[in-house]
């Protein structure tokens, strides 16, 4: 079930939110352990519609973790073993799940080069959500390890953590010790329901009518083979998707921050405004944050970070970023995507950082948004190939044919638009004497909008979200 | 001041909570009305009891529905409150704002004067460019199933049938007029291939340009995809000249005179109603009526077409003259089969079974028979190839012998 599709906004919402907030109140000294059932229970129904098989896996497998953080918590001396045990439980979940595929494709490609019969290849379906889900439960066990957060008292609050429907399948990753309290205690404040639900609101303007908007655009580019190519298209085709893809996963990130919100909690920002970035760093400092700052804790500082030599550091920040790329989806220009950055990021501690001290902070952030944006060919061509003659068309070295996709006008509208909203930030607004003077043109822009993501909703054929695949 | 502003604060929040409401509770109103409704039996116009029983299969059905979640999800995708004005509401903007139709599914564009053109085939004109030995098996077989009805004394005829864009480049977009690739179409090297290897055609394209002066409207009209019954008869009498030519006994076709009328319908406002406005356009098109031939004179045997939509005008101006006992098309050779206009077969799953053409009776027992096939889609056919290779497999049995021979 995805957040902009009628079901979810038309049927799942309002029973959810009539059932999360006015049963509870029946419920007498229940309320709070009524509301937190009733979230698991919203929060399984929303997973299972679209996973009715690994719902049951993933919910064994948190039973299994809860279970298990008690042994890490505690001071026995099987604690490292357990860590290791649930670490390599979720691992090999996540590898059974998604890699398994890729890694026989790879091996038959050897065996192939060895004149050997290749294997047959597995089928087995990607479950939704898998490396968030895998991501957050992992999260949870090393931070009992780490001493950073007590195990969840009840196997509800963490099977709820484990579950909470709005960040489920696209995150924001939720670290345990970030929710433990909100989990046992949700806030039930008026100005959170407001708040959540412009936000909410302003997740599917952004999903809805930019980035399904430019999508039409960008799947004919990529779908034209490389004879019908030429340098205007293939630029084209990529402004259109470094806005596309930054929009849908902001939107959806938005939503699910808006939904935390009505409920009740507080998630992480997953982005800020990662287009004004002035080096890859800065990128990666406000891209995905809650991946990146995952990376960063539960995996670059493990390797010892900056703290080990030069040449050590800049290995460790390419083995993070060779693991988030293939993080992000099993195929090899996944990977290149994760090793361009993690290049990207040697390079500017190597020099790039000093350099671009005497560049004006504008045209830091242009060489920043062009390089991200060359970095989306790897990301959105579905082969290494495909990125070539991509690469090929975009510098005037493909065939410079005739094709059909034109920038029409309703996509120019829409790419000015999103321009506007990517370097809006950098305008200061004044400050209002009333604060609820701000607040009623934003409820009121937000009536209009969900109107337009409505009417929207209509039109558009199914739209996935892009950062499902992962 | 301050005290308005937290009410009026409130008030769009709850205002916002009951936009999103109002689709469960319309859907919800809708479905206990029907609940309550009595179904009326079709045949018998009796309500349906209500018993505690019929309650009872009710629900296990509904338990059993393998695909409930489908269901539920296309009930909301489709039903939500003000879907269709909403809906319209947008392509009207997108219309007036921009000049583009937003359905993706549509694939319409949108030309000078608001002349609609499917995007397909304004690839096909402008960009599509096949070569000539890609065409080759195409007619070779197209002449050896000539040679068949020959042998078998079928009339037989190559209909070619013009797309939109090459009758009326005038309203074509600017922005596709600059991406004309110079090279022959599929059209231009068909034809000499059909020449060299003695095909009988009507070239639909070639006679319908040539008359577009003599029509008082456009040949396609302004909100179609599809000529227009009166562009359509140019070439419609040019197929009965051609049958005439083969022994035919076979009148032109006689009209009414002309007249331009400003409410189009039925094809004539196909792409039209394809991009789904919430007001439709009127523009002048052409209507007259057909008049019967000698209604003294037998009928003939059975006609058929075997092709696409374009065939439709012509099969049906041809079985309005009366000369045919029986005017048949098989469209796009197996998604259906209509006999004089009427579709027969499997239209709901858009397919008729494999092996439900009976060869023997349906196709070599035919007076006249027709492939034809739209100069957009020469070198993209494949119902054309499928009939005949399927024809070849089921050779008539008086020619079996014949044929095995000649080849």
């Amino acid at each position: 079930m995805l957040f902009s599709t009628p079901v979810f906004v038309f049927l799942f919402l309002p029973v959810f939110f009539a059932l999360y907030w006015f049963l509870p109140g029946v419920a007498g000294g229940w309320e709070r352990a009524v509301r937190s059932g009733i979230l698991l229970l919203g929060s399984l129904f929303f997973y299972s519609w679209g996973e009715p098989v690994f719902v049951w896996v993933f919910l064994a497998s948190a039973c299994f973790d809860w279970l298990l953080g008690w042994q890490i918590a505690g001071q026995g001396r099987w604690r490292r073993w357990a860590l290791a045990l649930g670490v390599a439980g979720n691992i090999g979940l996540l590898v059974y799940a998604k890699y398994t595929r890729f890694a026989f494709e790879n091996l038959n490609v050897l065996l192939g080069s060895l004149h050997l019969a290749p294997l047959t290849l597995p089928s087995i379906a990607l479950p939704l959500g898998v490396s968030f889900i895998v991501f957050e439960k992992i999260t949870y066990l090393v931070d009992l390890y780490r001493g950073v957060s007590k195990p969840a008292h009840s196997l509800l609050h963490y099977v709820n953590y484990v579950f909470l429907f709005p960040k489920l399948l696209a995150g924001p990753i939720v670290k345990y010790h970030d929710i433990s309290e909100q989990l046992v205690n949700p806030s039930h404040r008026y100005e959170d329901v407001r708040d959540g639900l412009i936000r909410f609101i302003v997740g599917l303007g952004k999903k809805m009518l930019i980035a399904d908007l430019l999508s039409t655009t960008v799947d004919k580019v990529f779908n034209l083979g490389a004879a019908q190519l030429n340098p205007s298209t293939a630029w084209l085709g990529i402004i259109c998707f470094t806005l596309q893809i930054y929009f849908d996963f902001a939107g959806y990130s938005d939503m699910a921050i808006g939904l935390a919100r009505i409920l009740g909690f507080r998630l992480q920002e997953n982005f800020r405004d990662p287009y004004l970035a002035t080096s890859i760093t800065d990128f990666w400092r406000r891209w995905h944050i809650s991946l990146s700052t995952w990376i960063k804790e539960y995996l670059y500082f493990p390797l010892g970070g900056s703290r080990v030599s030069v040449a050590r550091s800049y290995a460790n920040l390419c083995i993070c970023f060779f693991l988030s790329g293939l993080w992000h989806g099993a195929s090899w220009n996944f990977v290149i995507w994760g090793c361009y950055h993690g290049v990207g990021l040697v390079a500017d501690r190597m020099f790039w950082l000093e350099w671009q001290k005497r560049l004006p902070r504008l045209l830091n952030v242009a060489i920043t948004f062009l390089l991200a944006a060359l970095g989306w060919v790897f990301f959105r061509c579905g082969t290494f190939g495909h990125a070539c003659d991509f690469f090929a068309a975009l510098f005037g070295l493909g065939a410079h044919a005739l094709n059909d996709v034109f920038l029409t006008n309703d996509t120019r509208f829409v790419l000015i638009v999103a321009a506007v909203l990517v370097v809006a930030p950098l305008v200061k607004l004044p400050k209002l004497p009333l604060p609820e003077m701000g607040r009623i043109p934003a409820l009121a822009g937000a009536a209009v909008l969900y109107v337009l993501c409505v009417a929207w909703m209509g039109i558009s054929t199914f739209h996935p979200f892009l950062y499902f695949r992962f | 001041m301050k005290r308005l502003l937290p009410i009026l604060e409130k008030s769009l929040v709850a205002l916002i909570f009951l936009l999103f409401c109002a689709p469960l509770v319309h859907w919800g109103g809708k479905a206990v009305s029907s609940w309550a409704t009595p179904k009326i039996c079709k045949w018998r116009g009796e309500p349906v009891p209500r018993s505690a029983r019929h309650h009872k299969k009710r629900k296990k059905a509904l338990a059993q529905a393998s695909d409930w979640k489908k269901d539920i999800t296309k009930e909301f995708n489709e039903n939500f409150l003000f879907r269709t004005e909403l809906i319209r509401g947008t392509n009207e903007a997108f219309f007036r704002l921009w000049n583009v139709s937003p359905a993706p599914i549509a694939e319409v564009a949108i030309g000078k004067d608001d002349f609609l053109y499917e995007k397909g085939y304004l690839r096909e004109y402008f960009l599509d460019r096949p070569k000539a030995e890609s065409l080759v098996p195409l007619v070779e077989k197209i002449k050896r199933f000539q040679d068949l009805c020959d042998r078998c004394g079928i009339k037989f005829a190559l209909l070619i049938t013009p797309g939109k864009p090459s009758i009326h480049p005038e309203h074509i977009p600017d922005e596709w007029m600059e991406r004309y690739d110079s090279r022959p179409r599929a059209y231009a090297l068909f034809l000499p291939l059909l020449q060299r290897y003695g095909v009988r055609y009507v070239d639909g394209p070639a006679i319908t340009q040539q008359a577009k002066p003599q029509t008082p409207t456009s040949i396609f009209s302004k909100g179609g995809t599809h000529w227009t019954y009166h562009g359509a008869l140019f070439t419609t009498n040019a197929l009965i000249d051609c049958l005439r030519e083969q022994g035919e006994d076979l009148a032109r076709i006689e009209t009414t005179p002309p007249k331009v009328s400003n409410e189009p319908t039925g094809t004539d406002t196909d792409l039209l109603v394809f991009i789904n406005l919430l007001k439709p356009w009127n523009y002048p098109v052409t209507q007259f009526d057909i008049k019967p031939a000698d209604t003294e004179k037998p009928r003939l045997g059975r006609m058929t077409f075997i092709g696409g939509s374009f065939s439709w005008q012509i099969a049906q101006e041809i079985e309005a003259s009366k000369q045919f006992s029986e005017v048949d098309v098989f469209f796009y050779y197996k998604i259906y089969k209509a006999i004089n206009s009427s579709i027969v077969g499997t239209r709901g799953s858009m397919r008729m079974p494999t092996g439900t053409v009976d060869f023997e009776n349906e196709i070599y027992a035919n007076e006249c028979l027709v492939l034809e096939l739209n100069e957009t889609i020469i070198a993209t056919q494949k119902h054309l190839s499928a009939f005949l290779d399927d024809a070849f497999a089921h050779l008539p049995q008086r020619d079996a012998k014949v044929e095995t021979l000649a080849r």
